[in-house]
């Protein structure tokens, strides 16, 4: 029985959700007050109500990752990596490469400067020094040598 | 001692985040964390997604504040970028649910995804009752239609005012007003539902 409540049940169901997050107006909110504690069944959808938008506050109440800032700068990090272009990515890698063969070169020719050992480019080449040694100690000194 | 960032204005933090100012960045973060992550929770609903949207907002924040011409205030701005950005994030995770959801009717084995909440094992367990509550809450906020969502969202999460809402969407204040309403009465639509299916 609602004695005093003015509003029907159908009525007050389309409002119930105002009054549950006290978005009605004064007059209309005391209306369903009135209708909810009169009709059992729209009070206890009212309660499911509050309960439910009660989770908005849970969700909104969230304690967020305390390290978001640092994950935010290395994906930034990242970011800003894979938007240079290729040439420039590659060009320390090129640089050091190219240092590294300069390093190579420049030692081995070094190595050619103070070695003792002929060069075997040489010795393969039509003015060898062996000519010039026979040149310096020709055919008849050496057989003089022998004779002794 | 007092922390920079409650005495560093807007302008300033404009001004810094132009010149790649990392500290002014990290103010800005701080700032404006919270509300982000408020706004990501209500269109995702977990807290890892949104912490990984979160992210993503301040990364576009970061990359193109050049961009940002001060037509609106920066808090303006960031709420558009945040409420694109989840809306990205759910669009793509509705497509990856779908193949899952194709995946699963392929091989037969598991529970259907519109499976009623009380077709699952009946526990009298109140944390059970809370978390069924909470899922009921975000299918009811999921099913509204985008602008309806948004507004919601902003409204009941964020507590921004009709103006600020009518700002971030680029829409009168009437309009906001009426996505509300709507957004309210679908919602308890949806919610009353639930009820009579779990809770009666």
């Amino acid at each position: 029985m609602k004695k005093n409540s003015k509003m029907n049940c159908t009525e007050i169901h389309d409002m119930l959700i105002f009054y549950a997050d006290s978005s009605l107006p004064e007059g209309k909110g005391e209306e369903v007050k009135l209708h909810l504690a009169e009709c059992r069944q729209c009070s206890n959808f009212h309660d499911f109500l509050k309960e439910t938008l009660a989770h908005i506050e849970a969700e909104k109440n969230y304690r967020s990752d305390p390290f978001l800032f640092a994950r935010i700068m290395a994906a930034v990090g990242r970011e800003k990596a894979s938007s240079v272009p290729l040439f420039s990515r590659l060009l320390p890698r090129l640089a050091a490469a190219a240092v590294i063969a300069v390093a190579v070169a420049g030692g081995t020719g070094l190595g050619k400067l103070y070695s003792g050992r002929p060069d075997l480019n040489l010795l393969m080449s039509g003015e060898t020094e062996l000519i010039d040694e026979i040149r310096q100690e020709p055919l008849e000194s050496f057989l003089l040598t022998l004779n002794e | 001692m007092k922390d920079k960032n409650t005495f560093i204005t807007e302008n300033e933090l404009i001004a810094g985040l132009k010149n790649g100012d990392q500290e002014a960045f990290r103010i800005l973060v701080e700032r404006f964390r919270k509300k982000v992550i408020s706004t990501c929770m209500g269109f995702v609903h977990s807290e890892a997604d949104a912490d990984d949207t979160a992210q993503e907002v301040f990364i576009e924040v970061f990359t193109s504040i050049n961009n940002f011409r001060g037509d609106s205030s920066l808090s303006t701005w960031i709420y558009r970028i945040a409420v694109n950005k989840s809306l990205n994030f759910v669009r793509s995770a509705g497509r990856r649910k779908l193949l899952s959801l194709f995946d699963s009717l392929l091989s037969d084995d598991n529970l259907s995804a519109n499976e009623p909440l009380s077709g699952r094992e009946s526990c009298p367990d109140d944390g059970l009752k809370k978390s069924d509550q909470s899922r009921a809450l975000q299918q009811a906020v999921d099913r509204l239609a985008t602008n309806q969502r948004t507004a919601f969202i902003l409204r009941s999460y964020d507590d921004l005012s009709y103006e600020e809402i009518a700002e971030v969407m680029k829409i009168t204040v009437s309009a906001v007003e009426s996505l509300i309403f709507r957004a309210k009465q679908n919602m308890q639509k949806s919610l009353y539902g639930f009820y009579k299916k779990n809770m009666q």
